[in-house]
Order: structure tokens, then C-alpha cells, then sequence
């Protein structure tokens, strides 16, 4: 055992399992006697099964898989948005997850409320909210339409709004752990699209253990010292990025 | 006194959230409204005029300062009404924050009683100017403050259970709103219950028609409510919170893979 370094993320024999039911194709009475008979057809789906390792201070550890391997849940569980049904997971730190970017603002809402009701949300107190505005603001290039509601904004104005008001926030937490669910790309035009990718950068190299996950090949390459290829619930390799890309690209 | 310290931050944490959530709320439902928060005094005023109509057309009144006596069960009840509905979908309505961020997912019930709260403070302003034009004394609504935080507690303990509930069966929504429009009705709001009749029977195990009443006591007959009475409420009250609050914090980790 090495107990000189602290592990941030310990992941031991995790299992993930949902109890997913079907509509069957047919009739309303049948539906209805099926009901009332309590035949509800359920299926339980083991998205994880048995998955262990560990997250070293600073580390960037990719995961990269096929749709339904099992990588948002994994993500989720560590995030402790879901609980595991058999297993351990012990995290140090303040974790941070990310998913889904372009979610979350209210299109009735104004711009600067919606950074308010967004902050808040991340767990921004309102004071901490004002100080960070301008920033915000700045960062987003918005700042002629404050006051117009989100819905008559064009998508790519949501997309820089949001990540602007996400960024800002996970940055005010400087977490330890920050969990990435497919938000590397801002969904901006080319010249916020680089100031984005600038601004991820200086968050995942500020010294936080980061997970990332991804389909993108070239950046998992680009940025993990570690890659877990996950397949239907198992770590099929977990090693260097190259060797771990190419054994994903084989198969 | 110890725990109270220990879990300060964090009900705070969640009120802050709360505050906000519910804020962010109030301004999306009154978007798009000509009249906007004005809806707030006109919605109970109409419907208070509608059944002061009722009252006068159908059946004599029997009650001095029947009109105070009919707004103060109205609009308490709305209270619990627009409370507790909000809550049956409260958690399905959130699922995009709920399952993309750790989040205390009782900020999203408490947001529902701000906001109503909110929205009850302007109809307390009417009951106010309701008073006056009758000569009631007013001093004497300082202390539905006090009936009123229990209340709170009474029905943000529904409201736990039922946010709960509602996240495995959609079907509670279109149940509860049918049963509290039967409770409306079995609640003295727009009648009185004469003493010993079945109805009062029933009355006595509603704690709503407790609330109500100790309120109509204080305000319109200046009674301070006897000491059974205030027993029941307060510990009515708690015992709710405390039981759907349990219940809520027993699942709330599961909640987020239902939705």
C-alpha cells in the first residue's frame, strides 16, 4: 500500500442496476388488466457491474465508450446524483459535476436573471452572484442584451450565456473534483469557441483531479494520463491513452 | 442547541436556494400577464365576491362580520391548495437539475411555500382592508403571524410527502386535486358547523378547520384560542413537519433516478 498520496477518487466494486419497465405493444383493456393483475413488466438492466479504480490528485482520467456503457452513470454515482446498490465510493473533496451545458436557463427569464436563478443553483450565494457578474457578462459578450429575456436570444447566445455562467461557477467553487459529462465544447462561434476551450484548460490544469468523459478521441488524447475504455457496465482496459484508443478503435 | 449549529449552514444553504428558486418562479408565472401581480389581489377578491353573492342570494347570514369570517378560511385554504398542488410535480418539473447537479432537492418543496407565501401576503392585505371596513380591530392580526408559522409547518409536511409520492405515480396529481376540492367542501370555509352536528364530529380530526378557526377566534371575536386548542396545533403542526420531512430525507437519494 502507498499511503504517501492521498487519493482523491476510490471506486471500489461498484454495481449499478435499473429496474427499467416496458409498454408492451398492446390494447388499453389489456394494459388494464395487466395493471390490475399487477403484471408490470419489468426488466433490470445492470449498467455497472464490479467496476473499481482510482483518482490521483491532479490526474486527468478519461472514459470513453459506446452510448449505454454505463460512463454518465458512473459519473453520476461518483457525483452522488445516484446512490450504488452494492460497493463503495469515497471521494476527497469538493466534487463538481458537469453535464449537459446547454440546459438549464429559463427562457421567460432575462438574461441577468438568469444568471442569478442559475448561480444559485450551482450553489452560489447571492452575494457571491454579484461579485462574479461582470464577469460573467464579460466572458458571455452579451452584455447589450442583459435585459432581454433568454427566449429571443439565438441558440448560439444561449450556448455562450450558459457556459459562461457555468464556467464562472465552477471556477468559484475551485473544487478538487470536477467530473465532466461530454461539456468541452461551448457551441459558440470559432473566436468564444477558443476562449471556452482557453478557459477549460486553465480549470482541468489548475491542479483538480478531473474525469472526463467523452466521444471525442483527439481530445481525451490531448489532455487524460489515464483512459478507462468502459463496455456494457466492465472496464474493458484502463491504461496509457494511445494504448487504450487504439484497442477502442479495433474494436 | 449543539445540532441546531451543526446543521445551520445547510438550512441555510437551502433557504438561499429556496429564496431564489422561488423568486425565479414568481417572475416566470406572472411573464406574459397584462396585470401581472395585480392577479394576486383580483383572483381571491372575485372569488370572495362570488360567494358573498352565493351567500346573499341563497341563504340569510346568521354571523356578524360574515365577509372577514369567509376570507380568512378562503384564504388560508388557497394557501394549502396552491402549496401542496405545486408540490405533487414539484420534483419531475426540476428533473433537469436534479439529476445534472448534487442539489438539496428540499430547497425545490420550500421554493413552492415561498412563492405562495408570497402571494398570500397580498391577500393578508385585503383581509386588512377588509377589517377596517368593518371596525374589526386590527391589532388583533398580529397574531395570525403566529397561527401562520404553524400553518407553514403543517402544510410544508404535506408537501414533503407528497413531492415524494408524486415521483412514483403521476396518477397523485389528478388525485390530490380532486381530494382537496372534497376537503374544501367538508371544511367549514363558506358555512358554519353547528355544535354536535356529524360534520363538526368530522371537523374535529381536520387540522385544517383547527387553523382556521383559532384565526376567525382571535380576529373577528378577539378570543385567544384555549389551551387544547393551541395544543393541538402546535404539536399538529410539528408532528407533520417532522414526519414528512423524515420521509422526504429517507428517499430523496432515490429520487433521482425515477424521474
Amino acid at each position: 500500500m502507498i499511503t504517501g498520496v492521498k487519493k482523491r477518487i476510490i471506486v471500489e466494486n461498484v454495481s449499478k442496476t435499473f429496474k427499467v419497465d416496458f409498454k408492451k405493444n398492446e390494447s388499453t383493456l389489456f394494459q388494464f388488466i395487466d395493471f390490475l393483475f399487477r403484471k408490470i413488466n419489468k426488466r433490470e438492466i445492470e449498467v455497472l457491474k464490479n467496476i473499481s479504480f482510482e483518482v490521483f490528485p491532479g490526474e486527468i482520467l478519461g472514459i470513453i465508450g459506446k452510448n449505454g456503457s454505463g460512463k454518465s452513470t458512473l459519473l453520476r454515482l461518483i457525483a452522488g446524483v445516484y446512490q450504488a446498490d452494492a460497493g463503495e465510493i469515497k471521494t476527497n473533496g469538493k466534487v463538481v459535476y458537469l453535464t449537459g451545458v446547454n440546459q438549464g436557463s429559463s427562457p421567460k427569464l432575462t438574461m441577468r436573471e438568469n444568471i442569478f436563478l442559475m448561480g444559485s443553483v450551482m450553489g452560489l450565494s447571492q452575494k457571491d452572484i454579484k461579485e462574479r457578474f461582470d464577469e460573467i457578462v464579460e466572458f458571455s459578450g452579451l452584455r447589450d442584451f442583459i435585459d432581454m429575456r433568454v427566449y429571443q436570444f439565438s441558440s448560439g447566445m444561449i450556448s455562450r450565456l450558459n457556459f459562461s455562467i457555468v464556467i464562472h461557477c465552477v471556477k468559484h467553487h475551485n473544487p478538487d473534483i470536477l467530473l465532466l459529462d461530454e461539456v468541452f465544447s461551448a457551441g459558440g462561434d470559432k473566436d468564444f469557441n477558443k476562449k471556452a476551450t482557453e478557459k477549460m484548460e486553465e480549470l482541468i490544469n489548475s491542479g483538480t483531479s478531473v474525469i472526463l468523459v467523452s466521444h471525442d478521441l483527439i481530445l481525451i488524447e490531448k489532455y487524460c494520463n489515464r483512459v478507462i475504455y468502459l463496455g456494457k457496465g466492465d472496464i474493458l482496459k484502463i491504461g496509457k491513452p494511445e494504448e487504450v484508443i487504439s484497442f477502442y478503435k479495433e474494436n | 442547541m449543539k445540532l441546531v449549529l451543526k446543521y445551520w449552514p445547510r438550512v441555510k444553504d437551502i433557504l438561499g436556494l429556496s429564496f431564489s428558486l422561488a423568486k425565479a418562479n414568481f417572475k416566470v408565472r406572472n411573464e406574459g400577464s397584462y396585470l401581472g401581480i395585480f392577479w394576486y389581489l383580483l383572483e381571491p377578491l372575485a372569488f370572495f365576491a362570488i360567494l358573498l353573492f352565493i351567500r346573499k342570494a341563497i341563504w340569510q347570514s346568521n354571523v356578524s362580520d360574515y365577509p372577514v369570517y369567509l376570507f380568512i378560511g378562503l384564504i388560508m385554504f388557497n394557501f394549502f391548495i396552491a402549496v401542496t398542488n405545486f408540490s405533487t410535480r414539484v420534483i419531475q418539473n426540476n428533473s433537469g437539475f436534479i439529476k445534472s447537479l448534487r442539489i438539496d432537492k428540499e430547497a425545490f418543496v420550500i421554493s413552492g411555500l415561498l412563492q405562495f407565501m408570497f402571494s398570500h401576503f397580498f391577500e393578508f392585505l385585503i383581509l386588512v382592508f377588509v377589517a377596517v371596513f368593518l371596525h374589526i380591530n386590527v391589532l388583533w392580526l398580529i397574531f395570525y403571524f403566529f397561527v401562520f408559522f404553524l400553518f407553514c409547518l403543517f402544510t410544508i409536511g404535506v408537501s414533503f410527502v407528497l413531492s415524494v409520492i408524486g415521483v412514483y405515480a403521476s396518477d397523485l396529481k389528478n388525485v390530490w386535486s380532486v381530494f382537496v376540492r372534497l376537503l374544501w367542501f367538508a371544511t367549514p370555509i363558506f358555512y358554519m358547523v353547528e355544535s354536535d352536528s356529524l360534520l363538526q364530529k368530522i371537523s374535529m380530526w381536520n387540522p385544517l378547520y383547527h387553523f382556521i378557526n383559532i384565526t376567525r377566534d382571535i380576529v373577528i371575536f378577539h378570543k385567544l384560542p384555549s389551551l387544547n386548542t393551541v395544543f393541538f396545533a402546535i404539536s399538529s403542526s410539528i408532528l407533520v413537519f417532522i414526519i414528512g420531512l423524515l420521509i422526504f430525507e429517507k428517499n430523496k437519494n432515490k429520487l433521482a433516478e425515477k424521474i
